[in-house]
């Protein structure tokens, strides 16, 4: 191992809330999980960028979610590494900045539990057409309104990646059938069938459940537009835990007002926070979620600590990182 | 033994077409039982019309809703009647109920949706969806982040078929499973079970709450200020209790004072039932309409698994399977 103590920048944004700051006590539980590497790693806290410009210059390694990224090459010549403490990165794309050999990675992965037990209750919501129950509430009408078991119900998964497998493996708990599309179409243990991007309409028409659990990238912006909505089964149902990005909200409601949509579960937005005026408020059967479904109050941060020591690690021995970022692909 | 059996079986169009019973399912009901073939005979009749002709000759019924206050007099042969729901409050008390006649009812047929319908609830309320909800009514972006629901503890009241059916998909998720029963003392699914009377003890360790109990005389009113006000704070209750359970009032109160972060409140038709139209609006609380509970598609097939069960055993001599205990009314 390389012995040069290293140079760690945390830089926490406090608009993100308590549940996302990556702070000192918190990096002391970590550390004591980790000591072998915490003894060799030097970490400056800094909130909302109050110790970024004294420290940036000579850190080794940033973990951050908003900085002022395209200065990097010139503020920050010795950083190797960039751990971003989110998943979905589309805010610092493209991937051009930083000085040469950046390494960028993110959280991928860190969500996953939590994601699986939303992703677990959004499909008993969807086929018990809880939107829709939610609407008639608010209109102070009771209706018997019948469902069938989920068992052997197909769940539908758009982006198979980390998040999208703990949601597959969340349906396949509750007896679906499991569908998948990725990038690769390549296999995965928690998906019955997999899927390339150019089968994503044969998905559609089979799946009583979509998630869409895809990066927001050019190929994925407004993926979910009017067309595929006429795509998807009659009456099945929707759920972003995304990018709101990745759904044309307006092609949503006209196929929730149809019927050809019974309901949706939205738990992101563009922009967010969603403004007061969105109409996606008050539409029938659908529910929106203020972009809180994965993130465990608890363990969110734990969980981003440990993988960010696992990656400290593997830049003292020379391994190749946990989570990198593909400039190319955006995520 | 017995040879042959004359089974009445009386719809009820009032209680939906879903719940009809046609001689073409009991046809399909019976294959899968084919033991009982020509060992019994079936009439039909439906809201009661020409019901004394048809029961005074009947050995059985099948039915919801009978004229059971005359039954004795009207049935002089009968000696089984097999209800197709599983609460039956609308019969209570039992009174009525001659000694020579087996009342069985249909506990079990709602599985597995029951469970998952349960199960759904508890997910809901550890995610806070009832409040988040209640935000989105009032166009607030108000974050509320969960943990995760591995390791948190679920008190079952009432633990029978419904309740054991959401344990089972409960321990799956990782959930410590704690119950009260009066019938069993234990079951594969929870972690512990209690007599009725630990009820106090056990509601303040619970993250989630769910009511699973019949209405009787002693489940009426069960559930009041004091239980609620027992809860940990921010815990979430699930209530499939019929009207009369649960205080209402005080429900809403503890919803309102955030004691309790949220409800699942499985709703029976509001205008056949004491309801407050305020409830309507209560903060941090989702209906269900008393259906996420029955699969349509199976709830009837079920039932009628459970009628050809005790049709056999009751051609065989055998004692009948989901016998209701006259005393304690389920």
């Amino acid at each position: 191992m390389n012995e040069k103590t290293l140079t760690l920048l945390v830089e926490n944004e406090s608009g993100l809330g308590p549940v996302f700051e990556v702070d000192p006590a918190r990096y002391r539980e970590a550390a004591a999980r980790h000591p072998d590497v915490a003894s060799r790693v030097r970490a400056v806290f800094s909130t909302d960028r109050d110790r970024f410009a004294q420290t940036i210059g000579e850190a080794d390694a940033l973990v951050g979610w908003v900085f002022p990224h395209r200065e990097l090459d010139r503020l920050a010549p010795q950083l190797r590494w960039v751990h971003l403490t989110g998943a979905g990165v589309n805010h610092l794309a493209p991937f051009d900045w930083g000085p040469p050999g950046l390494v960028v990675t993110n959280n991928r992965g860190v969500h996953a539990p939590k994601a699986a037990e939303f992703a677990a209750a959004a499909a008993l919501m969807i086929v018990n057409k809880l939107p829709r129950l939610v609407s008639r509430q608010w209109d102070r009408h009771w209706e018997l309104d019948y469902s069938e078991t989920i068992g052997g119900k197909t769940a539908g998964i758009v982006g198979v990646g980390n998040m999208g497998a703990a949601v597959a493996g969340a349906c396949r708990t509750l007896g679906m059938r499991v569908l998948g599309m990725r990038r690769s179409g390549a296999p995965r243990p928690e998906v019955d069938h997999m899927f390339g991007p150019e089968e994503l309409d044969v998905l559609l028409a089979q799946s009583d459940v979509v998630f869409l659990c895809t990066p927001l990238t050019d190929e994925t912006r407004s993926l979910m537009d009017s067309a595929r909505f006429a795509r998807m089964k009659p009456g099945s149902g929707i759920v972003n835990l995304a990018r709101g990005a990745v759904v044309d909200n307006d092609a949503l409601r006209a196929a929730l007002a149809s019927g050809q949509v019974s309901g949706a579960i939205l738990d992101v937005f563009d922009p967010e926070p969603l403004p007061a005026d969105s109409p996606l408020w008050t539409t029938p059967n659908l529910i929106v979620t203020p972009h809180c479904s994965s993130d465990d109050a608890q363990s969110y941060v734990p969980r981003t600590l440990d993988l960010i020591f696992d990656n400290l690690r593997r830049l003292m021995t020379g391994q190749t990182l946990r989570g990198i970022v593909d400039p190319r692909l955006g995520y | 033994m017995t040879e042959h059996l004359r089974i009445h079986i009386e719809n009820d169009s009032t209680i939906g077409p879903l719940f009809e019973i046609t001689p073409e399912m009991i046809a399909r009901a019976e294959a899968r039982r084919p033991e009982v073939k020509g060992r019994w005979t079936a009439s039909y009749g439906r809201d009661l019309v020409e019901f004394e002709r048809n029961v005074a000759a009947a050995d059985g019924l099948l039915g919801w809703q009978f004229r059971h206050a005359e039954i004795d007099r009207l049935g002089p042969r009968l000696h089984w009647i097999q209800l197709t729901g599983a609460g039956l409050d609308h019969l209570l008390p039992l009174k009525w109920l001659p000694p020579r006649i087996a009342l069985t009812n249909a506990r079990g047929a709602h599985k597995p949706k029951i469970g998952e319908a349960l199960f759904m609830s508890v997910l809901m309320l550890n995610n806070f969806i009832p409040a988040l909800v209640h935000h989105q009514r009032a166009r607030r972006w108000n974050q509320m982040f969960a943990t995760g629901i591995a390791g948190k503890t679920l008190l079952i009241v009432g633990l029978g078929e419904a309740g054991g059916d959401a344990a089972r998909l409960a321990r799956t998720f990782g959930i410590r499973v704690v119950a009260t029963a009066r019938r069993t003392t234990s079951h594969i699914a929870a972690h512990e079970v209690h007599p009725p009377s630990a009820l106090r003890d056990l509601l303040p360790q619970a993250d989630i709450v769910m009511l699973t109990v019949p209405l009787t005389p002693q489940t009426r009113g069960m559930f009041g200020a004091r239980e609620i006000g027992l809860m940990k704070p921010g815990a979430g209750l699930v209530s499939l209790a019929r009207a009369g359970i649960v205080d209402d009032v005080a429900l809403k109160d503890a919803l309102a004072r955030g004691h309790l972060s949220g409800c699942v409140y499985d709703l029976e038709d509001p205008s056949h039932r004491q309801f407050d139209t305020e409830m309507w609006d209560c903060p941090n609380m989702i209906y269900l309409p008393h259906s996420q509970t029955n699969d349509p598609a199976r709830f009837m097939e079920n039932v009628l698994d459970i009628f050809f069960d005790n049709l056999a055993r009751a051609l065989g001599g055998e004692p009948f399977a989901n016998r209701v205990d006259p005393n304690l009314g389920y």
